[in-house]
């Protein structure tokens, strides 16, 4: 294993941000964290890098206790942080060159891999522009390849697509496709659910501090069986409407969201004849319905009750 | 050398900030400028202040007289000051004519009043308006009556010895003892009252250097500025990320102040050169070493503060305000001769007293002394370690 999190726990005052985690991350694997906001990914995260000192647990990054050998585990490391962490006023090159001092390189050594990274994240032609004058995509693609700079055993990616557009995300997707195809070991953390479906080939499920499931996506996707997940959006939610809908046999589960209605169900036909039935009886319209096969989305429905993004 | 990188790239954005730059370097040469121009008439003709005249009015006439005639003709004072007697009344109508600016007065029985063991006190006439002259002379006869005072016993010992050994009291003899005694101490005043009267110090000088220990502890600001961002836009959390030890980064901040500080420090000792002809002092490399000396003081000011107070506009507000509070009462707006004995004292707890005592010392043609840099490295090692310490532990209990 290249990293192992072993019973990792975090409290803050009375509150239990991280229970007990535990995951190991083998060399050459994307490992994705998927979670909604506030389930403890980024205080994971922060425990890995030193950046929160664990109620309980330990982190080893190949094979160096982070305790004991702080800047051997984190030399192993490369951290992207959830935020733009670079300094505007410098250019990409002064901050890069910045970034991989810190990582002990220097001399011609340093130029070089800051030539790379630029061309890996495809910012060559703006090297030498100040970082405030880049779009919020292209600072993550910095924010990216200062990570890169000291090539590291294992990449771990604190949601690094928040805020992005959709070309920018794409791109830092395919990047991070890539590396991880070139032997690049990854971590990555989300709450988009595509995105970590594209990215990694095992997952941790975490919520409420805890990893509730954990597998790779076909193994999570037996967690819920054949279903299909239904998404209706609704002229209006009466109230009864979703007790009544709870209590169709043909339906496994419902969560509803402003006027959407999000269903799974073995059989997403009968659930569709069953579900309109209901809706006539509540006189609610029925304004777009999509059926998508069985997902991670409906795998943390299925566990938690709730949409990854309630 | 990790601390060195964060040290040079913090030096670059603070370089990149014109407006920050326009206010630790414009400001002081434009104060300078100003309070040097205001105060001119307060160190106006400096040599002539080193010889001005001063009435004595003797209605003493006892061996503390004659001490006080010693004390004043020791060749410190004698340098200062040109003493005339008179009486008090022609004292009074030359100081009316506005033909003299100050008399000191010994009045009748001050030595038998010190030798019974109570309060006397030497009186100063002064012009209306003058003020730095007077204060000089009030700073040598409250030296006088404190030390007189203080050591009275030894005093009368001397006296007494001297009226055993011989029917006639010897008051070149007891006044020889005094002056021996007071040496020290006059040396010491006149480097804590009698600076701006130096002789080599004029106004532009003074505030020359006032101004750069004020606007260098201003630029201590950086240093918790750069924290407070660094915290604010996560880079902080990724050093820490980082193989990077936190002494390190600790000792980048230090590092940071310490270069801002000293290359201000150069820029402003170069712009009062040429603009304002200011002479910093004979020895080059020793002024440089005494501005690092300075700048070593603020800048573990800056990381105590940053370790002790939250990193908001509040704690930077906080700064600002003891670097106000540090520069009214180390000197840097009012010279201290000005100020009540007890704020004399106390302005040995700024940092800008020590720092302007070192710079016009070596205006004044001194070399630099340990008495001078002592202090000051004091101040910014003892910081250094306090703010260090604080700020290691809670990264690390974080």
């Amino acid at each position: 294993m290249i990293l192992e999190v072993k019973n990792l726990s975090k409290s803050f005052k009375d509150k239990k941000a991280v229970d007990q985690i535990s995951f190991g991350v083998k060399e050459g694997e994307a490992y994705g964290l998927l979670g909604p906001n506030g389930a403890g990914k980024s205080t994971t995260i922060g425990m890995i890098f030193g950046l929160l000192k664990p109620t309980t647990g330990e982190v080893v990054v190949n094979g160096f206790p982070l305790i004991k050998q702080p800047e051997q585990a984190k030399s192993c490391m490369g951290y992207v942080p959830q935020e733009i962490a670079l300094y505007p006023e410098l250019t990409a090159t002064e901050n890069l060159t910045y970034w991989g001092r810190m990582y002990g390189l220097g001399g011609a050594k340093l130029a070089q891999r800051v030539a790379e990274v630029l061309q890996i994240v495809g910012l060559s032609d703006r090297a030498k522009s100040t970082i405030e004058t880049f779009s919020g995509g292209m600072k993550r693609r910095v924010n990216i390849a200062a990570a890169l700079l000291h090539e590291p055993k294992v990449l771990i990616m604190d949601e690094p697509t928040v805020g992005v557009d959709p070309q920018s995300r794409n791109h830092i997707l395919e990047t991070v496709k890539k590396l991880n195809a070139a032997g690049l070991t990854i971590v990555y953390t989300s709450h988009y659910m595509e995105e970590v479906e594209f990215l990694c080939t095992r997952i941790g499920i975490i919520d409420h501090g805890k990893i509730i499931a954990e597998g790779t996506v076909p193994e999570l996707r037996r967690i819920v069986g054949e279903v299909a997940t239904l998404v209706l959006q609704v002229s209006s939610l009466p109230e009864g409407l979703l007790a009544t809908l709870h209590g169709l046999s043909e339906l496994n589960t419902v969560a509803a969201t402003l006027e959407v209605l999000q269903i799974t169900a073995g059989d997403a036909a009968q659930a569709l004849a069953a579900v309109t039935q209901v809706l006539a009886d509540y006189r609610v319209k029925l304004r777009s319905v999509d059926i998508k096969e069985a997902n991670l989305e409906a795998v943390f429905l299925h566990l938690t009750g709730r949409a990854l993004r309630d | 050398m990790k601390a060195l990188h964060i040290a040079i790239k913090d030096l670059l954005i603070t370089l990149r900030d014109w407006q920050g730059m326009l206010i630790f370097l414009v400001m002081p040469m434009v104060l300078t400028a100003i309070l040097g121009a205001a105060m001119n008439s307060n160190f106006t003709d400096a040599p002539s202040l080193g010889q001005f005249e001063m009435a004595l009015i003797d209605e003493d006439d006892g061996e503390l007289a004659v001490a006080l005639r010693a004390v004043l003709d020791t060749p410190l004072l004698k340098s200062l000051i040109r003493v005339i007697e008179m009486t008090e009344a022609e004292a009074i109508d030359r100081i009316a004519a506005g033909k003299l600016q100050v008399a000191l007065v010994v009045p009748q029985g001050f030595t038998s009043s010190v030798y019974a063991g109570n309060d006397a006190s030497l009186m100063v006439l002064k012009e209306a308006g003058s003020s730095l002259r007077p204060m000089v002379v009030q700073g040598i006869a409250n030296s006088f009556v404190e030390y007189v005072s203080a050591g009275r016993i030894a005093a009368s010992l001397a006296v007494r010895q001297a009226m055993l050994g011989s029917s006639n009291i010897d008051p070149m003899q007891t006044a020889g003892h005094i002056v021996e005694q007071l040496h020290a101490l006059i040396l010491q005043f006149r480097e804590e009252v009698a600076e701006p009267h130096r002789s080599l110090i004029s106004a532009f000088q003074y505030y020359a250097a006032a101004m750069a220990v004020m606007f260098m502890m201003s630029a201590g600001g950086v240093g918790l500025e750069s924290i407070a961002v660094e915290k604010r836009n996560l880079t902080w959390e990724r050093l820490m990320a980082s193989p990077t030890s936190p002494v390190y980064m600790i000792l980048g901040k230090f590092l940071t102040v310490l270069l801002v500080n000293s290359l201000q420090f150069m820029v402003l000792m170069l712009g009062t050169t040429l603009l304002y002809k200011v002479s910093w002092g004979d020895n080059m490399l020793m002024v440089v070493a005494a501005g690092v000396c300075y700048a070593v003081a603020v800048s573990g000011l800056s990381l105590l503060v940053a370790a002790l107070l939250p990193l908001s506009k509040a704690g930077l507000g906080v700064w600002e305000i003891g670097v106000q509070a540090c520069a009214a009462l180390g000197g840097s707006m009012v010279p201290l001769i000005i100020f009540p004995k007890v704020l004399q004292q106390m302005a040995r707890l700024s940092p800008n007293f020590w720092g302007i005592r070192m710079f016009t010392a070596l205006m004044g043609g001194e070399t630099l002394q340990l008495t001078h840099v002592l202090p000051l490295l004091a101040i910014g090692t003892v910081a250094l370690c306090i703010g260090a310490g604080h700020l290691v532990f809670k990264q690390r209990s974080a």
